[in-house]
């Protein structure tokens, strides 16, 4: 199965923009972009992402906090989540990949790989 | 005696001391009831020697107390007071004058109170006041002054006895024996009691042969009456008077008596008196000879004066003469025998004078020279301490010349010792007061310096952990004083307990034995000489202090441990100062990422080509900004890098891998960049793979950044030359140009933060300066080596150095350095 449907979670609205563009324009995935964890809780459900894009840094309601709630949804619970931050230590990363995470990309991105790195993870993970 | 008793050994008045008076006072008086018969009407007593047994054992008052109840005997025996006077003025005498410390000889002071006052005072007494003769009151004189002084001697001999006796010391505490005065005891008492002998033989002799003589003549008269009285067959045929006549005839001394008995033992005749019959004879007297002295008459004399010598002969021959008894008056044999006791008596006093002044002089010449080296030996001490000669006096005596030559060298030899020692000393004190004032002047530095470094907390230990120095910075840090806490507490209580116990169980794994409380704190310290390590310092009023402490054990000159000293630095701030620094790090990285995030995806995206064509200026423009925002950002990650790597929080990720795949990639990634500027990029890799342990993303980085610096600095169409081999235990990469080269001025400065040759040539060549810094910095982190070789115009060649790994089994070993560690990057072989 190809990654098609992409939920991106990032409060600010520049990278959200440019993201939307990589991830619709460029990889041509059918995306959900929200600018808060709480934002993307009461649309997840709806949109039944295949894969979650959440930024770490956010207002309220971080990355992981996030991530959290949003695998509580059942609809949700197996779906998997790449962190996207740009604070990153190999400690950090090592937390999120403990948290659950299947991956975590570093900003700024490159856009043009954007679709296939998201892509490539995923299908890491279904495979495993 | 000795000089260095006291006087009376046993002290007044305990029971022990009453005892022994009592004691004392029935053994006189009984002794001086019995008497030891020396000549005729010569006897001793012996109770004056047990009073001054007493001087000597109890002391004066008791040796008074004795002696005048020992003489108030003969108040009884002799019936005049005059014997107790002088013998109490003897004992008191001698109480009074005897001094043991003086060295005073009891015998001669015995002898002076005899010759001087005792004999005068009892010949008056016995002249006068008993109507004495005056030779007999100077007899009796003469014999009490020599058993007085008899008797002293025999005291002082018993004495000297216990002295030399060990056992004796446990009843009584005797001084010290003198050598003249045992000299002197000994040679009056040999002398004296061999020869005295003699003349008591002599006496004995005498007196048997004068009784002897009395019974032959007894005897002869016995026969010569007996044959008288035979002429006549019967004496019944003769008158008494015609009787008595003959026997007149036979005896003409008128001091014999005689007695006729018929053989019923009735008197048949008598001439003279007979008085050891009574003249009254019931029955026949028992033939023989003997000297009767009539009963209860005292003195000797007086009763030797009334006795008599009687011969009791039973005749056989003569017709109805039962027995004749002959009388015989012992006047005359008392007379005799009273003129020779006189002569003894007098040669025994002349003996005991001449025998006490040759004894005296003797001992004196014998123990004198002993008795001058005694006393040259007390001064010894003083004389080798002054450092002169002592004056030890010679002797003609050759053991005694012997042992003073001996004691004079051997006092030469000390007190030329004892001088060198005393210079040395006189040295060594001014060395020891010179050192001490160093040693004070030290310790005053260093109480200075330990004062002054109050923002560190300085606290010893001694070797069982409790504190025995608190410093004024330990004070100011943690509230307690150092006496609150100095010889009192263990610095267990400045910690917290959590913490102590957790680092307790770890050393207890790693070091494989059991460590816990105080241990904890020294346990590495004594292993590699000291220890660091942050803890957790509670402060008095309970708040916690974060601290970087260093114990190191305190060692003697043998290097055995006599205590600990830990130094810690208050690092609160630091750990601020790292809060900040991360959270500064952690800011920065994000939001000066965020904006670059969108920049530089958008300005990706827009020149891509995938969103539509733009027109070739915009596209121009766009490119520049794309390429600009790249740079930033490698500026963001640079400064990120560098203060990360400054701070010790960079995290590698170090396996022991192949290093030409990884220069490859570092190729790969530059390639573009070297189209850019139409420099060819060679490569002369070993054949053989390299290994190495690194991290693969930082290696690749540096290469990256020593590849980019070359083709910077290359002009057009130059070739940068990589190249990669073996050179002994390490791999080696090297990164060649041909450049412009580095100046000499630049050459210290290259690895620095910021560092450019010029900062013209910086904006045209592009570059942040923090490259090779840290380029440094990843490589030395990975234990490797960084260098270049350059010369002006001549290119640069720079290089890489790794300790090369054999196998490349390894597991990867997360490396978190720190300011205070290096990694470790040896490579080991499974």
């Amino acid at each position: 199965m190809t990654l098609q449907r992409v939920m991106h979670v990032e409060d600010d609205e520049s990278i959200r923009a440019v993201a939307e563009i990589a991830l619709t324009d460029v990889a041509g995935f059918t995306l959900l972009s929200c600018d808060s964890g709480q934002s993307a809780l009461a649309q997840a459900e709806a949109f039944a992402p295949q894969l979650i894009l959440l930024d770490v840094m956010m207002p309220q309601m971080d990355g992981l906090q996030t991530m959290a709630a949003l695998l509580q949804l059942p609809s949700l619970k197996n779906t998997p989540v790449v962190f996207m931050t740009a604070k990153i230590q190999q400690s950090e990363k090592q937390r999120y990949l403990d948290v659950g995470a299947i991956g975590i990309i570093e900003k700024p991105f490159e856009p043009m790989e954007l679709g296939d790195t998201l892509s490539e993870l995923y299908q890491q993970h279904i495979t495993s | 005696m000795t000089n260095t008793a006291k006087q009376g050994i046993i002290t007044a008045p305990s029971p022990r001391y009453l005892c022994l008076l009592l004691l004392f006072v029935l053994a006189a008086v009984g002794l001086n009831y019995t008497r030891l018969p020396l000549f005729f009407s010569v006897e001793f007593i012996f109770g004056s020697a047990i009073a001054v047994l007493a001087l000597l054992v109890l002391g004066r008052t008791a040796a008074i107390v004795v002696g005048c109840a020992a003489a108030a005997v003969t108040l009884f025996i002799w019936g005049h007071p005059y014997a107790w006077l002088v013998f109490t003025a003897e004992i008191i005498w001698l109480s009074w004058r005897w001094r043991p410390e003086n060295g005073l000889n009891l015998v001669k002071l015995d002898l002076l109170f005899w010759l001087c006052a005792g004999l005068p005072a009892v010949s008056l007494f016995y002249a006068y006041g008993l109507d004495v003769k005056w030779q007999t009151a100077v007899l009796i004189a003469l014999k009490q002054m020599t058993n007085g002084v008899f008797n002293t001697l025999l005291a002082s001999l018993l004495i000297l006895v216990l002295q030399s006796q060990h056992w004796a010391d446990r009843f009584l505490v005797l001084p010290l024996i003198s050598l003249r005065q045992l000299l002197f005891h000994i040679l009056i008492a040999l002398t004296l009691f061999v020869g005295c002998t003699p003349l008591l033989m002599d006496a004995r002799k005498l007196q048997a042969e004068y009784t002897f003589n009395v019974e032959q003549r007894l005897q002869w008269l016995a026969d010569t009456l007996h044959k008288q009285l035979q002429k006549h067959a019967s004496l019944q045929q003769l008158t008494t008077t015609e009787v008595t006549g003959l026997l007149e005839q036979a005896l003409p001394e008128e001091s014999i008596s005689v007695l006729v008995l018929d053989n019923n033992g009735r008197v048949l005749n008598s001439s003279g008196l007979i008085t050891s019959l009574n003249n009254v004879v019931n029955s026949m007297p028992e033939p023989g000879f003997s000297h009767w002295q009539p009963e209860g008459v005292s003195p000797l004399l007086q009763r030797w004066g009334q006795s008599r010598f009687v011969l009791v002969q039973h005749p056989v021959t003569l017709e109805g003469v039962g027995a004749i008894v002959i009388e015989f008056s012992a006047r005359e044999v008392m007379s005799k025998l009273e003129q020779d006791s006189a002569r003894h008596l007098t040669l025994l006093v002349a003996f005991l004078l001449l025998v006490t002044l040759v004894a005296n002089w003797l001992s004196r010449v014998i123990s004198l020279p002993l008795h001058r080296l005694a006393l040259a030996s007390e001064r010894l001490k003083s004389s080798i301490a002054a450092g002169a000669d002592t004056d030890i006096p010679t002797s003609k005596v050759e053991e005694y010349h012997t042992l003073g030559q001996n004691l004079q060298a051997m006092s030469r030899e000390l007190a030329a010792a004892f001088t060198i020692g005393k210079a040395n000393e006189t040295e060594l004190v001014r060395k020891v007061n010179e050192q001490t004032k160093q040693l004070q002047q030290a310790n005053s530095q260093l109480e200075a310096i330990l004062a002054a470094a109050s923002d560190f907390s300085i606290i010893a230990t001694n070797k069982d952990g409790i504190i025995s120095y608190f410093s004024r910075g330990a004070e100011k840090l943690l509230g307690y004083s150092a006496a609150e806490l100095v010889d009192k507490q263990s610095p267990a209580i400045l910690h917290v307990a959590d913490e102590v116990m957790q680092r307790s169980q770890e050393l207890t794994v790693q070091l494989k034995q059991p460590v816990a409380g105080f241990r904890a704190f020294v346990v590495l310290a004594e292993q590699q000489g000291t220890d660091t390590r942050q803890w957790q310092y509670v402060r008095k009023d309970g708040s916690c202090l974060p601290v970087s402490l260093t114990v190191t054990p305190i060692l003697s000159e043998s290097g055995t441990v006599t205590g600990y000293l830990g130094v810690a630095k208050d690092i609160s701030e630091r750990h601020r100062n790292e809060k900040l620094k991360n959270e500064f790090i952690s800011t920065v990285s994000h939001e000066l990422r965020t904006p670059l995030t969108s920049l530089y995806a958008a300005l990706k995206m827009a020149n891509s080509g995938r969103l539509g064509e733009l027109p070739g200026k915009v596209a121009s423009l766009l490119q520049l900004a794309e390429n600009n925002s790249k740079r930033l950002g490698r500026l963001i990650n640079d400064l990120l890098d560098i203060e990360k790597l400054t701070a010790g929080k960079f995290q590698l990720s170090l396996e022991v891998q192949p290093l030409q795949p990884l220069v490859i990639q570092a190729i790969d990634e530059i390639s573009s960049y070297a189209a850019q500027y139409k420099v060819t990029l060679q490569t002369d890799f070993a054949t053989e793979p390299l290994f190495a342990r690194i991290d693969a993303g930082r290696f690749v980085q540096v290469v990256t950044n020593l590849l980019s610096n070359a083709i910077k600095f290359s002009p057009a169409d130059a070739i940068v030359k990589v190249k990669m081999y073996a050179d002994a235990a390490f791999a080696r990469l090297e990164v060649s140009d041909l450049g412009q080269g580095i100046a000499d001025d630049f050459k210290e400065r290259i690895f620095e933060k910021f560092a450019q040759n010029d900062a013209a040539s910086t904006r045209q060549q592009g570059g942040t300066g923090l490259g090779l810094a840290i380029s440094k910095e990843l490589t030395e982190k990975m234990a490797g080596n960084i260098g270049f070789v350059s010369e002006p115009g001549q290119g640069a060649t720079f290089w890489l150095s790794f300790n090369l790994c054999v196998s490349p089994v390894q597991q990867p070993v997360n490396v978190v350095t720190n300011a205070t560690g290096s990694p470790e990057n040896q490579c080991s072989h499974q």
